[in-house]
């Protein structure tokens, strides 16, 4: 067996010379820095998706206009009965460093109201996130996930969802093209608030 | 306070264990020789620390590696220190192990009882550097790409096993996805936790014997803790320094993304692996491979095993009276050899005169060069395609147009600037410099004063179109066509009109016209307007010359009737821009009837070359600040 040095007493501590007050206040100073700087930067890295200005995922391209639109379907896919149907939006999807042009953005419902006005809802339940189906036997739309139910005008029909289906705003330009401002809203909130 | 901590200690007995680790007695006193393998720990810390933030925004893939080390580099904040911080503590580590090791050797801390506490130390340190060997890889860029192609090459080149071990290492028989997500695993996952259990185990042994004195003790006896730990840190501290200097001074490199058909005359690994990289170039190291049967294995596994070997005896050969001096003997030897043979590679690329050396500097430009076009790209409008970055450079006139350049059009038209790299003299005009790459003088304001005014200058290399250097017949009297034909003697008659001070105006004039066929420039519309008229009938300020457009027909671009159709010369219609490019490289001929010496390209360059030679002589190609727009490039803005 190898002769091991006994750790010192609480006597032999008290005797130990005073500098090394000063020595304990510097190594616990030194080594503070070095372990807090690296956790520091590191932390403010994490931090980045909080501070990014830029959005690192979203829509982009040509099929977009400044104002946020994208263009959808002609009016007249739409049955005048007021009958929704679904269509996907397709735009240049920029995912943080790749651009994929024409990719499936999202999905909304659009259907006429009775004054022959285009209706458009997020197909995302706004309770949390799951796609809403429309049944065309009930003639509502519900969510597979947690049965929450609304009517063809989007508002809700039970108590699970926070609130009605999203709205989104619509234009019709010239050539009776539908354009859809895409917007994605934050799910479980009473509040209509955009992601 | 007090007594909440009295209740945690009753439960787990924190106290102890800290006195345990705390109060370690050194005798003879805290030293700065006993620093090196704390330094360790905080180094492998700091890599901890990095390596799990890279983790969170790396993807390893073939097509999004590279990408997403772009997005940390460029993008994220903080992300290029972060990386860089990585990349440098990965070095100090292999620094600072060394030093561990000649400490211990010299210190004689491997003898008994301390042999099995030595032989962790080997083994983390083989861990080590398989950490830096798969890291290097997952940027996937062209310098990790070709030198860790080095690594597995000389791996599968081990007879027997070789061919197994390597596509167990890239997960098959080529690199490819696989080959990522299998070096991420080890490197993120496999040889960390492997590095922790042996660090556990290293430190634990240690303590078992407690620190190996240095003899002879200096002073009364101190603790770990405050004494040592303040050393340590202190220690520490200048390590972080450094690494954070370093990180910020020279940044971790992202070069192009790795492409397996651009060759890449730069590969070397990393330094540290320099001194193996230099002895395997050795030509009698191959011979005594061959030799031996055993190939590329004989530099690369068996040799660099045997002096493993010897190090791993140390304890052994350390019972020997002389064995101590003999393994500090031999660790200074092999060490002053690595050392040695690391300074001749290092001057070999970088200072050497010889044409190796200066090949490959040349490689590091170029790679800087592709690098940082690369992120340019990445960030311009259209952003990195779902096939990945590589495609960026592909598709990048800019890239691939001096590329093909170089190939198929600079052994006739020469750069100037390049003048002695070709085995013949030039037989036509400069029309690029090549470096810089935007740098085409061809269809520019200078380029069509000098043929208007000194047509036989312009074109004085056509004379080397001569036997002499093996031309036919047919070339050599086409050029001495051009040489003395009507353009040559237009230009004699009618240049000093042109160069005539009181022309100038005129001359700028019919210049500008000229120039603005091609959509490559910014013109100014009045000149332009003026130029198309004396373009049309020769009347300058001051006298007159035989007009352009008696023998040149011209339709400008966009306009419905054509300007001009006399059916003799060569046509201006888009002189200078793509379209002219493209139709007079596929069939020069039609351009020049009567004295062509010019080669037809039309079935020499693929279709992309082509475009990629065409768009990157006409300025069509993304330049960040300005626009895309073909109309745009040159600079030539006066």
């Amino acid at each position: 067996m190898i002769e091991k040095p006994h750790a010192p007493d609480e006597q032999e501590i008290s005797e130990l010379p005073r500098r090394s007050f000063v020595a304990r206040g510097l190594a616990f100073v030194i080594g503070g820095i070095i372990t807090l700087c690296p956790i520091a930067v590191s932390v403010i890295y994490f931090l980045d998706p909080i501070q990014r200005k830029k959005k690192a995922v979203g829509m982009t391209g040509d099929a977009v206009d400044p104002e946020g639109f994208v263009r959808v379907a002609p009016k007249e896919a739409l049955a005048d009965d007021g009958t929704p149907r679904s269509f996907k939006v397709i735009a240049d999807l920029q995912d943080y460093w790749n651009k994929f042009p024409n990719a499936e953005i999202g999905s909304v419902y659009m259907r006429l109201d009775g004054n022959g006005e285009v209706q458009c809802f997020n197909a995302r339940c706004p309770h949390l996130g799951c796609t809403v189906k429309y049944n065309s036997n009930d003639a509502n739309y519900a969510c597979p996930c947690h049965d929450s139910a609304f009517s063809l005008d989007g508002e809700r029909t039970n108590e699970i969802p926070p609130r009605g289906m999203d709205s989104l705003e619509t234009r019709v330009d010239e050539d009776g093209m539908i354009w859809v401002k895409y917007l994605k809203f934050r799910a479980g909130i009473e509040e209509k608030k955009p992601v | 306070m007090n007594s909440l901590l009295n209740w945690l200690d009753d439960r787990v007995g924190y106290r102890h264990l800290m006195r345990e680790a705390l109060d370690e007695p050194i005798p003879g006193g805290a030293r700065w020789r006993y620093v090196w393998g704390s330094t360790l720990v905080f180094a492998f810390f700091l890599q901890v620390v990095t390596g799990v933030m890279l983790w969170f925004s790396y993807s390893p893939s073939t097509r999004t590696a590279w990408e997403s080390v772009y997005f940390i580099q460029h993008e994220m904040t903080l992300g290029w220190l972060i990386r860089a911080v990585h990349h440098f503590a990965a070095q100090a580590m292999i620094v600072l192990l060394v030093l561990h090791l000649l400490q211990v050797v010299v210190d004689g801390a491997y003898r008994a009882p301390r042999e099995v506490n030595f032989w962790l130390g080997l083994v983390l340190m083989q861990i080590i550097m398989g950490l830096g060997l798969t890291g290097y890889l997952l940027p996937w860029d062209q310098k990790g790409y070709y030198a860790t192609q080095v690594a597995t090459e000389i791996m599968g080149a081990t007879p027997l096993v070789g061919p197994y071990v390597q596509k167990l290492a890239q997960g098959g028989a080529e690199y490819g996805h696989h080959t990522l997500t299998r070096f991420f695993a080890l490197h993120a996952g496999v040889l960390p936790a492997l590095l922790i259990a042996f660090l556990g185990l290293h430190i634990y042994v240690f303590r078992r014997h407690a620190i190996h004195v240095k003899l002879p003790k200096r002073r009364p006896d101190e603790t770990f803790w405050p004494d040592q730990v303040l050393k340590d840190s202190v220690a520490c501290l200048i390590v972080f320094a450094v690494v954070l200097a370093l990180a910020i001074w020279k940044g971790a490199e992202l070069t192009a993304p790795a492409n397996p058909a651009e060759q890449y005359e730069a590969a070397r690994p990393e330094w540290y692996y320099l001194f193996l990289f230099r002895f395997l170039k050795f030509e009698w190291v191959s011979q005594l491979g061959e030799a031996t049967g055993l190939g590329e294995a004989f530099g690369a596994v068996l040799i660099p095993g045997i002096l493993m070997g010897v190090l791993i005896l140390m304890p052994l050969i350390g019972r020997w009276k002389i064995g101590h001096r003999f393994n500090v003997a031999y660790l200074f030897v092999v060490m002053i050899g690595a050392m040695t043979l690391t300074g001749v590679a290092l001057y070999e690329d970088w200072w050497s005169p010889s044409p190796e050396g200066v090949a490959f500097r040349e490689a590091v430009e170029q790679a800087h060069i592709d690098g940082d076009r690369t992120v340019e790209l990445a960030q311009s409008p259209s952003g990195i395609p779902p096939a990945g970055a590589i495609e960026l450079l592909q598709n990048d006139p800019l890239t691939q147009g001096p590329k093909i350049f170089r190939v198929y059009c600079a052994d006739c038209h020469q750069p100037v600037a390049m003048a002695g790299e070709f085995r013949a003299p030039p037989q036509a005009p400069e029309l690029a410099a090549l470096d810089p790459r935007e740098e085409v003088s061809f269809g520019t304001r200078e380029w069509m004063r000098s043929i208007l005014t000194d047509f036989r200058g312009h074109m004085a290399a056509l004379k080397n179109i001569s036997a002499e250097h093996g031309a036919k017949a047919e070339r050599i009297e086409a050029a001495e066509g051009i040489l003395d034909g009507d353009m040559a003697y237009w230009s004699e008659e009618n240049g000093p009109i042109l160069a005539d001070e009181a022309n100038r105006e005129s001359f700028d004039a019919l210049i500008e016209f000229l120039v603005a066929q091609s959509g490559r420039f910014k013109t100014d519309a009045d000149l332009v307007a003026k130029g198309r008229q004396i373009y049309l009938d020769g009347q300058l300020a001051n006298g007159e010359i035989a007009a352009c457009a008696d023998c040149h027909n011209l339709h400008v671009l966009d306009e419905d009737e054509p300007l001009a159709e006399p059916d003799y010369g060569p046509t201006m219609t888009n002189y200078g821009g793509a379209d002219w490019l493209r139709s007079f490289l596929e069939a020069p001929e039609d351009h020049y009837t009567n004295n062509n010496a010019m080669p037809a390209f039309g079935n020499q360059l693929s279709e992309r070359e082509m475009e990629m030679l065409v768009r990157w002589m006409a300025g069509d190609y993304y330049q960040a600040g300005g626009d895309a727009a073909p109309g745009q490039a040159g600079s030539e803005a006066e």
